[in-house]
């Protein structure tokens, strides 16, 4: 398999424009600087963390990681980190075309684990978050749902992630575990389209993780499903084999799993290990 | 000259040279058969025709209405009549259902009166389909109109024809490559519509889930599924456009 | 039937304001340069343009009156015209575009194409029944257009510079036959044209000029005693504008030019070009009255005669042979001196 090399060429285009503002504005001394920033940047020295840190991310992250990045910003101020969020499958399918990525993070399992398979990984896998489902429901709840079966009506209007989702698998697991069966109106592309459709008041109710209802919290309402019959998902993160800034990635994964990261994962209302 | 135009042709034929490369072609006829592709297909088709014939109908009027008469801010009616080919389709649809949604500003009284919602319904697939294709038959139209003889109109007139008359007889005849083309262009583009499907009318096999819909999700699954029903998706495509390019451009030279 | 009409409206800088009356059977040509109005009386009398004042009356029918409200559309005043590039229906054969108009008056297909077939054959069309118009030639193009507006029997023929799209050639025969073709129309006819020849095929003529009419009458009447500059120019003549008293007629410029004898006032004085002497610059007496020094500002052979054009304080055309402008070593530039006797000037009033 061919693999277009893109990588050379960013970095390439990068670094011409920090060579390009640095001595356009102070001359050849602080350009001097900006090489050895480069040299330290490949020989990877743990102590500074430099250079453009490319993270592919599961869509259901973006609120999370976007804040992330501000609070990793604060500790290694000449680290920027550039963000590709899409699904978790595509995700995937762009690592294995060869697109540049330092880290990927995804939303279940089973994308990481065709990932690692595929030899895409540098690093072993690690759980950073968890995801539960939850129903979302109009702003107030007011049609009063409570439970899974009450979804189970003609009356209402039930929407649900598409099967190929990670939202849509757990939901058809969680909906299997309550022994509710219900035909939903459309298998949406995705936990954001099924927000989109509560809050815009077209579907009564979806089935969508946690931290999407947390995100939408002023345009909708959560009903918790039983920890009995709701499933969990994980969050795994690695750093790519092809990582150009591997110890920005290693950085950035380790902020992650600290303290200040759980808080700004919890914030976004994702579950930490 | 030469070599940038077969540089183009080359920018053109290479996707399609790879989707080809790619094409799982031991197990295509196995993808092509499926029960599910099938369906998805017969309501891609189904919808494409009639989200055409309605470009056609109503677009036709349209065309007329913005070539022939002169009224105030009628070029901000024509941007505004084609402004769903620059909109990107999720945002077309996400303006359709606030629309004519459930809660939309004409589709709550279809709810309330009718207890009629139109997303997640076929009918839905083709006013979302209608609302991005329309533009290519108004415009491609609205040129021939433009360039057909004012004074056929007037001698029409005279002649005792009413406007209606007139318009069957003598300037339908006249722009008729120009809206087989339009007409071409709208199925094709309803045929390939995907954003503003899926965020209007949802997706749910049988009733809105139409090919491209099935060739998007089946690449999260099942990506060589999804390239052979993309592929089956370019050859109607081609076979039309090439059946009917002879046709509408020989008659479009032969006018002038 | 017969057509009568007062025209007034105003189309931008147009202001259109012509009495225009028609007897059946007669042909009124409108004569007049590019932008006097011509084709927008055409498209007044059809109903193609609505009038702000005036009335327009065809057959006995009122069709236009805005005082009273009133306008027939075009689709009923029964008003056949044949359009200057023809407007032949392109996607129509040449059948069904003469045709048409009994087709959408409602008479039946059959008897429709019956009374067309005939009136192909008397414009010996016979042949192109079956053709699409782009594949005929201008002439044939142009009887198409006439028979389709005869066709459903219209009482009132409107043409609009129905020779102009056509080449010298053809041109000679089919004026011949439309001068034919208008005799057999017993209604009336009214024909814009801006070339006199092709006004000849009508019995009286209306020169227009800016909207109003200059001058009306048979076409020998006024190229005699053109009263604009466009008719002089039609005619060929020199044309001067001016005051008599005693004999002397004074241009507005201050130019004097002695006449033979005409009552004081404002008149016209029409100097045929041939009536010119060229001389060079000398002092040879004659019994010429009028004597200008001048200087040949162009020169142009009309068969065997050459064609002066004088600059001076009166400018001038004037004609002379050939021999003689080889004579006089006449070229661009040449001081000449231009005489003209007093008795062979036409002054009449203005």
């Amino acid at each position: 398999m061919r693999r277009p090399e893109l990588t050379p060429i960013i970095a390439m285009l990068a670094l011409a424009a920090c060579a390009a503002c640095t001595t356009g504005t102070t001359g050849t001394n602080e350009a001097d600087v900006a090489d050895d920033a480069d040299v330290a940047d490949h020989t990877g020295q743990p102590d500074r963390i430099t250079g453009e840190i490319v993270v592919f991310a599961a869509s259901s992250l973006t609120e999370a990681f976007t804040a992330m990045a501000e609070s990793f910003r604060a500790e290694h101020p000449d680290a920027e980190v550039v963000f590709n969020f899409a699904s978790s499958s595509d995700l995937v399918g762009q690592i294995d075309e060869g697109a540049p990525a330092d880290v990927f993070a995804a939303a279940a399992d089973e994308p990481m684990t065709r990932l690692t398979t595929a030899g895409f990984t540098a690093t072993d896998p690690v759980v950073i978050a968890r995801n539960t489902l939850a129903i979302i429901v109009a702003e107030g709840n007011p049609l009063g749902i409570t439970t899974l079966a009450d979804l189970a009506t003609d009356d209402l209007v039930v929407i649900v992630c598409a099967i190929e989702a990670p939202c849509g698998q757990g939901a058809a697991q969680v909906l299997d575990k309550a022994g509710v069966t219900l035909t939903p109106r459309s298998y949406e592309q995705n936990a954001k389209s099924v927000v989109t459709k509560v809050t815009a008041g077209e579907a009564d109710a979806g089935i969508v993780f946690a931290s999407d209802v947390r995100a939408a919290a002023n345009a909708a309402s959560g009903v918790t499903i039983p920890a009995e019959v709701n499933v969990t998902n994980n969050y795994p993160i690695a750093v790519t084999s092809s990582a150009r800034n591997s110890a920005g990635a290693r950085a950035f994964i380790d902020f992650v799993l600290s303290a200040a990261g759980r808080a700004i994962l919890t914030e976004y209302g994702l579950l930490t290990p | 000259m030469l070599a940038l135009a077969a540089l183009t042709v080359v920018f053109f034929a290479l996707p399609l040279v790879g989707l080809l490369w790619r094409a799982p072609w031991s197990r295509a006829a196995q993808y092509l058969t499926d029960d599910d592709a099938l369906q998805a297909l017969r309501l891609s088709l189904v919808c494409s025709l009639w989200a055409t014939l309605l470009s056609v109908l109503f677009g036709v009027p349209l065309a007329w209405l913005l070539a022939r008469v002169q009224f105030p801010g009628r070029s901000l009616v024509r941007s505004l009549c084609t402004l769903s080919m620059v909109l990107p389709p999720v945002v077309g649809g996400v303006a359709l259902l606030f629309a004519l949604g459930r809660k939309g500003i004409v589709g709550q009284w279809l709810y309330r009166w009718f207890d009629y919602q139109l997303p997640f319904t076929t009918a839905a697939v083709v006013v979302a389909q209608t609302f991005v294709a329309m533009p290519f038959l108004v415009i491609t139209v609205e040129a021939a109109l433009r360039q057909t003889d004012d004074a056929t109109d007037d001698a029409a007139r005279t002649l005792g024809a009413g406007p209606w008359y007139t318009f069957r007889r003598v300037t339908l005849p006249e722009i008729r490559p120009a809206l087989i083309a339009g007409a071409v262009l709208s199925w094709a583009r309803a045929l390939g519509e995907f954003g503003a499907t899926i965020t209007f009318a949802g997706n749910f096999p049988g009733t809105t889930q139409t090919m491209p819909l099935a060739v998007y999700l089946a690449r999260e699954t099942n990506p060589e599924q999804s390239i052979v029903l993309a592929l089956l998706m370019i050859v109607i495509s081609f076979s039309v456009l090439v059946a009917l390019r002879d046709r509408w451009f020989t008659t479009a030279g032969r006018q002038r | 039937m017969s057509a009568r009409a007062h025209i007034s409206c105003t189309l931008g800088a147009l202001a259109l304001d012509i009495d225009l009356s028609v007897g059946d059977g007669e042909v009124v040509a409108l004569l007049g340069p590019n932008g006097a109005g011509k084709t927008t009386v055409l498209r007044c009398l059809a109903g193609l343009q609505a009038i702000d004042a005036g009335v327009i009356e065809i057959g006995g029918e009122v069709v236009d009156a805005p005082e009273r409200s009133l306008f027939v559309p075009t689709m009923r005043r029964r008003v056949g015209i044949a359009f200057q590039h023809y407007a032949l229906f392109p996607s129509l054969t040449v059948l069904e575009n003469v045709a048409f108009g009994l087709r959408a008056t409602g008479t039946p297909r059959d008897e429709a194409r019956r009374v067309a077939s005939e009136w192909l054959e008397r414009m010996r069309l016979s042949d192109q029944a079956s053709a699409r118009p782009t594949a005929l030639s201008g002439g044939q193009a142009q009887r198409v257009a006439l028979a389709r507006a005869l066709a459903p029997g219209p009482r009132l023929l409107l043409l609009d510079e129905p020779l102009a799209a056509l080449d010298a050639t053809t041109r000679a025969t089919v004026r011949r036959e439309l001068t034919d073709h208008l005799a057999s129309y017993a209604g009336p006819t009214v024909m814009v044209t801006h070339d006199p020849i092709d006004a000849a095929i009508a019995q009286r003529v209306v020169v227009l000029d800016a909207g109003r009419v200059e001058q009306e009458g048979t076409l020998d009447e006024i190229l005699a005693r053109p009263r604009s500059r466009y008719v002089a120019d039609l005619a060929g003549a020199n044309l001067v504008r001016g005051t008599v008293t005693g004999g002397v007629l004074t241009t507005a410029d201050g130019a004097r030019v002695v006449i033979a004898d005409a009552p004081d006032g404002a008149a016209w004085a029409l100097i045929h070009p041939h009536s010119l002497t060229l001389s060079m610059q000398s002092t040879s007496t004659t019994s010429a009255r009028n004597s200008w020094p001048g200087v040949v500002a162009g020169m142009h052979r009309v068969g065997d005669r050459v064609r002066v054009q004088i600059d001076g304080h009166l400018p001038l055309a004037a004609e002379v042979t050939a021999a003689s402008a080889a004579d006089l070593g006449l070229v661009t530039g040449s001081a000449v001196v231009v005489t003209v006797k007093a008795t062979d000037i036409e002054v009449y009033p203005a």
